[in-house]
């Protein structure tokens, strides 16, 4: 009886896959997964949840001709890793070691400016990570996320404790700041567990790359200011340049080698770039006078540049599977 | 159009190298070849006889029903054999100079004095 159960729970799940694959090769994957289940187990476990679920995704990919699109994965993910880790560093270097400004009581956290230094420097340590130890870069990627996830809030309450009030918050990590090292860090869970000896350096030399701010003319940093909401554009414009080409540049090297990832990964990177040039059009097309509110504009350019480099991405789909070369869906034959 | 030959698809072909197998009796080959290293689920190791069946490198063997459910072998075809042989060759040509280098790298930083390269 409790095998049973088990297998109705397995043939559920398996509606994830395309009917005909299941018409197909249900049958043989539930046996497969009902021998692999030790005794007594009552339902699938999540582990085997998400194996299915990736299963079915990756079936119906492969029925359209867009299975490479999960190959380049973890191609883009080494991608927005290293740009989430030059972004971690940039800020931590630019804006929250910076003690030019006074003091205006909001309480501080130790060498830096504000509690957003512990999202950056997860980032830091998640760069660190895929170098000497890849197989926990998942893990390290989620500390960083959840990190990234709650700077905002935690600062806002901090700020609420200072004497008076914080005029706009001025050194304090905004949304649009924390939204595309979001994106980032969602991409950068794809990053390979098993990377090259070469490309698991990559996030810590970008990360690296953004000591250069540390050496850097005085009159250039005057220009970026030591602000997120000033700074921002010009990194996020700099950064998006720099991930897209880097994006391009992988797909050239792949496409030489007749890899079938090369058109998908520029796509997925555009995800995340997308946002990058999304929040710099809006603070760079918004002027600074008071009661100006930037926000309709950043909601507008974020929400647009989603739907449409996701919807790029998923009409690139649709188009491989109708023109592209098909596979033959038959599968393994005899 | 084609993408590189990665562990888990050279120990599947590996496994079959010996004999026909199913499902399972893969997944089981896969983990003793890797020393328990990788352990493949059902959905990755369907979606990768997928791939090889489309590369040509795999076929079916024969199908057998044990207790009312259909248990499917698998072999490698001739181009699969081609393949694996290809792969199996290069393996051990490039560990000699990998394991020469990497001594060489070892014996660079031991002779380095601590605190730079000055």
């Amino acid at each position: 009886v409790t095998g049973d159960r088990l297998a109705r729970r397995y043939q559920t799940l398996l509606r994830f896959y395309p009917s005909d694959y299941r018409a197909r090769r249900g049958a043989e994957m539930l046996d497969t997964y009902l021998m692999a289940a030790p005794p007594g187990r009552r339902r699938p476990t999540a582990a085997d949840a998400l194996d299915v679920v990736g299963g079915g995704l990756r079936a119906r990919l492969r029925d359209r001709g867009a299975q490479s699109l999960l190959d380049a994965l973890p191609v883009a993910g080494v991608l927005a890793l290293s740009a989430a880790a030059f972004l971690g560093a940039t800020w931590l270097l630019l804006v929250e070691t910076y003690h030019g400004f006074p003091s205006d009581g909001t309480p501080r956290l130790g060498a830096f400016n504000s509690a957003a230094a512990v999202a950056w420097i997860c980032w830091l340590i998640a760069a660190g990570i895929f170098a000497v130890a890849p197989r926990a870069i998942r893990p390290a990627v989620g500390v960083a996320l959840l990190a990234t996830f709650v700077a905002v809030p935690i600062e806002r309450v901090i700020a609420s404790m200072a004497p008076w009030d914080v005029a706009g918050f001025w050194y304090l990590p905004p949304v649009q700041v924390v939204l595309p090292q979001v994106a980032l860090g969602l991409l950068a869970l794809s990053a390979p567990v098993r990377p090259g000896q070469v490309v698991r350096w990559a996030p810590l030399a970008a990360a690296s790359s953004a000591l250069a701010f540390h050496f850097a003319p005085q009159e250039l940093l005057d220009q970026l200011s030591f602000f997120y909401r000033s700074a921002a554009p010009k990194v996020f414009l700099g950064t998006a340049l720099v991930l897209l080409g880097a994006g391009l540049a992988v797909a050239i090297v792949l496409g030489l080698r007749r890899d079938a990832r090369a058109p998908w990964v520029p796509l997925l990177v555009l995800v995340p770039v997308g946002l990058l040039l999304a929040v710099w059009w809006a603070r760079a097309t918004s002027d600074y006078t008071p009661g100006h509110n930037a926000w309709p504009r950043l909601v507008l350019a974020s929400t647009t540049s989603v739907v449409v480099t996701i919807g790029l991405l998923a009409a690139t789909v649709v188009l491989v599977g109708r023109y592209g070369p098909r596979r033959a869906r038959q599968g393994t034959q005899r | 159009v084609t993408t590189p030959l990665r562990e888990p698809t050279f120990l599947i072909l590996t496994a079959l190298a010996g004999q026909p197998l199913h499902g399972y009796g893969l997944i089981t080959e896969v983990g003793l070849l890797s020393d328990g290293r990788l352990t493949l689920r059902p959905g990755t190791l369907y979606g990768a006889l997928d791939r090889l069946g489309d590369d040509g490198l795999v076929e079916v063997d024969h199908e057998e029903v044990v207790d009312g459910r259909l248990r499917r072998y698998y072999r490698l075809t001739d181009s699969g054999v081609d393949v694996l042989t290809a792969v199996a060759a290069r393996l051990p040509r490039n560990a000699p100079p990998a394991t020469e280098r990497l001594k060489v790298r070892a014996a660079g930083f031991r002779a380095r004095p601590v605190g730079g390269t000055a």
